[in-house]
């Protein structure tokens, strides 16, 4: 059986410099196959790499090891879009490691069916001048703990009192008095 | 005596044209000009016949400056069409004198390409081979190969690669070859609020940790800061393990609890009326304890909020040590490092998680009392794998179609990955012992490498996951060819293409075909699939073939069929042939000038083909060949047949223990 057959001929390079070229069809293997063609730039000490290319798999990457930046418009008037980013059939797709931070005057989400906001720790939502309004047509409120929960009785402890000779008010009246002092007491002997 | 200047025109070529040959000497003999401070493209030159070979006779630096040509396709910089003239110290180049047999005004015309027989060393004495390389230009991060010739050795470019892949392919081509990234080959989570992907998303990390460490080469002080990262992310991500965790245990508790309360006021009651015989009495007694538990039960509501904070708090430096532990065992990547990984830190949570509720579920024992058999570890375990996202939020009758087979992880350079988050529980399952080894690292007691090294794998060949698509159940093999015989002995392969074992159902789109090499060793191959109506996979095609993997099934194949992508316009059937690489024909049926069917001649191959097309007029038709085993020769093996386990069993790498 033969190795994989490498069209040597067809590659065309134009290396300016140790630190910049344009490759095209190299046929060396990466992981979404070879290069249609590479543009690539690494800064004398090699600490920075940067490319952009296409392979035969179809991927079209752009990469740098520190810092890419975006601007655009600076000519536009207000109103204008700056910069657009579109996924003409699937889903686009944004991770970063630390925080993604979306800044400006207002700031519109819409979705035609559904949006989500999940976080692992806490979601904040907080207004300064306005208000907040939830409006749906079907609005649930779930929740183990909090002025919520507790002033819809779905709180932890109210649910299990449900159905028990324990009324409401009693466990309102020794939580919310004086006993929440022993509440919170218990709390720091058992932790 | 008659003026020398009488006898000639003075016009070039009219006097004799002379050609010459030189080299361009080394930059210290180019004064300002490579500073900035002369005028044109001039370079020196040592021309030969013309100047001696001893500097001595002739220093470089009294050499004659020699202007250069530009080509017409370079632009003289007139309407700012320019292109640099590109010549280096070393070069040998060929020229003419503008002043004939004067031989005092040079000109180069044009450089000879550097073969591989061209030293590139440091200059030694005039008219020798040089590098080109000097203090103004430096080596930077590329294979420092000088060559100009048609070889794929010559002048290599980084590749897309991971780092230790393009060390693969240095050992087996001789030379340094760079990874054009490092982030090539990272695992990225991305968002998902409707699948669980929490156990995906430390995987990653732990898989990407590894990679990084390995790339440090032992630079101890990087490697802990990029552990100390990773281990933060992780410790971040358990928020939202423990969050799940405990709408689980809540759940949970509230019937346990509730029951607890009923059963407390029967007892009470039961043991009230038997020492007083006053059902009201006994009532009253039964309806005080209950009330009594009302403070322990409020505790415990509020302890839920408190144990999260204080468990990530704890979970620091254990992550730290575990993942330390982790990154210092394996040798080599293993995707079941991550799940050992994983499994361990689902077991740590829980374990401190035990420790965490012992006073606050302590404070209701009256309640836990009548349940015997309730163990809060087994209920954390359990709930692992039923951690709930949004989809029962959703109101009645609304689909959830549109989150099916979201891609939950994408490989830097590579693409999609599928998720393996069904697996959680059996991670838990599997390294419940692990549970007591990271005891062990808390007590200081070295035990963590005895449990994660010692067993021997063989290499594995890779496997295909065919997920999203919105179906499900496909399933099918990888079919290898272009086998490679690697200096080390190694024999690894291309994928030439994917045979459908199970066709599956369900499917609107086109599922993602991602092939997983558990070894991390093979890479570039690319496949795409298509539906029929029916919702059923019903081709599998390469777009890429890859190399470097692991080899398993190496049985005769041939092309099944081909996929018209494009038909393309303006073929004929007088003057259109399709062939392929490999010398085989294809028969084929045009339509309104497109190629409307291609249809292979029994083609048995050993790599990918790939078709082209000859037309006199025909142009823009895109063919995809479908390889796979001809129908008369049966089942294909889904694991390694004999052959091939010979080719590869001599190879025994060093990896952690995985479970079976």
């Amino acid at each position: 059986m033969a190795e994989r057959n490498k069209n040597i001929y067809k590659r065309q390079l134009i290396s300016f410099n140790p630190n910049f070229r344009i490759d095209t069809a190299n046929p060396q293997m990466g992981l979404s196959g070879t290069d249609v063609y590479k543009i690539y730039g690494v800064t004398d000490n090699g600490d920075n790499q940067s490319s952009i290319s296409l392979s035969s798999g179809g991927l079209f990457s752009v990469y740098n090891d520190h810092t890419i930046q975006i601007s655009g418009g600076s000519k536009n008037e207000e109103g204008r879009e700056d910069v657009v980013i579109i996924g003409n059939n699937g889903n686009v797709s944004i991770s970063a490691n630390g925080m993604i931070r979306l800044y400006a005057t207002n700031i519109m989400v819409e979705a035609e069916e559904d949006i989500h906001f999940k976080a692992g720790r806490n979601v904040i939502m907080k207004s300064g001048a306005g208000r907040i309004l939830i409006d749906g047509e079907k609005v649930d409120i779930k929740g183990t703990s909090g002025n919520m929960p507790s002033l819809l009785g779905i709180d932890f402890t109210k649910r299990i009192f449900e159905g028990s000779f324990v009324g409401i008010d009693f466990i309102d009246n020794a939580v919310g008095g004086i006993v929440k002092n022993v509440v919170s007491t218990v709390i720091d002997s058992v932790l | 005596m008659i003026d020398e200047s009488l006898l000639k025109s003075n016009f070039i070529g009219r006097d004799g044209f002379r050609w010459w040959i030189g080299q361009i000497p080394p930059i210290s003999a180019m004064g300002g000009q490579v500073d900035g401070e002369g005028w044109g493209n001039r370079f020196k030159v040592r021309i030969l016949g013309y100047h001696p070979y001893s500097e001595a006779e002739l220093p470089n630096e009294d050499l004659p400056w020699a202007q250069c040509l530009i080509p017409t396709t370079a632009g003289s910089g007139a309407a700012n069409v320019s292109t640099g003239v590109q010549l280096q110290p070393g070069d040998t180049v060929l020229g003419f004198f503008l002043d004939g047999d004067n031989a005092q005004i040079p000109v180069i015309l044009a450089t000879f390409g550097r073969s591989f027989s061209v030293p590139s060393t440091t200059y030694q004495s005039p008219f020798v081979p040089f590098t080109g390389y000097s203090s103004k230009v430096e080596k930077a991060k590329v294979t420092p190969n000088q060559t100009n010739e048609q070889r794929e050795d010559s002048n290599p470019s980084p590749v897309s690669a991971t780092q230790e892949q393009a060390d693969a392919i240095s050992q087996k081509v001789g030379y340094q070859v760079f990874s054009e990234n490092f982030a090539i080959g990272n695992k990225i989570p991305l968002a998902n609020t409707t699948k669980n992907t929490r156990i995906d998303k430390i995987q990653s990390i732990v898989k990407n940790v590894i990679r990084k460490v390995r790339n440090l080469q032992g630079d101890i002080e990087k490697i802990r800061q990029v552990i100390r990262q990773a281990a933060d992310k992780i410790v971040t991500l358990c928020n939202d393990l423990i969050g799940g965790m405990f709408n689980f245990l809540i759940d949970y508790l509230i019937d346990l609890l509730k029951k607890g309360l009923d059963l407390l006021y029967k007892l009470v009651y039961a043991q009230v009326l038997a020492a007083t015989g006053n059902p009201v009495v006994a009532h009253l007694a039964g309806v005080a304890a209950q009330e009594a538990m009302v403070l322990p039960v409020k505790a415990l509501e509020e302890a839920f909020g408190c144990i999260a904070g204080e468990a990530i708090e704890i979970m620091k430096d254990l992550v730290y040590d575990i993942l330390d532990s982790t990154v210092g065992n394996v040798e080599r990547f293993v995707s079941c490092a991550a799940d050992q990984f994983a499994g361990t830190l689902l077991n740590s949570i829980i374990g401190i998680l035990e420790g965490l509720f012992e006073g606050p579920l302590g404070a209701v024992a009256n309640l836990l009392q009548f349940f015997s058999d309730f163990n809060l570890g087994n209920i954390l375990r359990e709930s692992i794998g039923i951690l709930s996202e949004f989809g029962a939020a959703f109101a009645c009758n609304q689909s959830l179609d549109n989150y099916k087979g979201l891609v939950n992880e994408w490989t830097v350079g590579g693409g999609p990955s599928g998720s393996v988050s069904t697996l959680a529980t059996s991670l838990v399952g599997a390294y419940t012992n692990i549970r007591d080894i990271t005891n062990t690292i808390n007590s200081g007691v070295e035990g963590i490498t005895e449990c994660f090294t010692g067993a021997l794998q063989f290499a594995s060949p890779p496997v295909i996951n065919i997920f999203g698509g919105r179906g499900s159940g496909a399933t099918a093999i990888p079919i290898f060819g272009n086998l490679v015989t690697n200096p080390d002995g190694n024999v690894t392969a291309s994928i030439i293409g994917v045979q459908l074992t199970n066709p599956g159902s369900g499917y609107t789109f086109p599922p993602f075909i991602e092939i997983v090499d558990d070894n991390d060793q093979g890479y570039g191959a690319v496949a795409r699939s298509i539906i029929n109506s029916n919702g059923e996979v019903e081709s599998i095609y390469m777009v890429s073939e890859g190399e470097n993997y692991s080899i398993g099934n190496i049985a005769e194949f041939s092309v099944l069929k081909v996929l018209v992508e494009e038909g393309g316009s303006g073929y004929d059937d007088l003057t259109t042939v399709i062939t392929d690489d490999l010398g085989n024909e294809y028969d084929y049926q045009i339509v309104d000038g497109r190629i409307y069917q291609v249809t292979p001649l029994n083609n048995i191959v050993n790599s990918l083909p790939k078709l082209s097309i000859e037309s006199d007029n025909g142009f823009g038709a895109i063919l995809r060949p479908v390889v796979g085993a001809l129908k008369e020769s049966g089942n294909i093996p889904a694991s390694p047949d004999a052959t091939s386990v010979n080719l590869f069993s001599q190879e025994v790498q060093v990896s952690i223990d995985c479970p079976t």
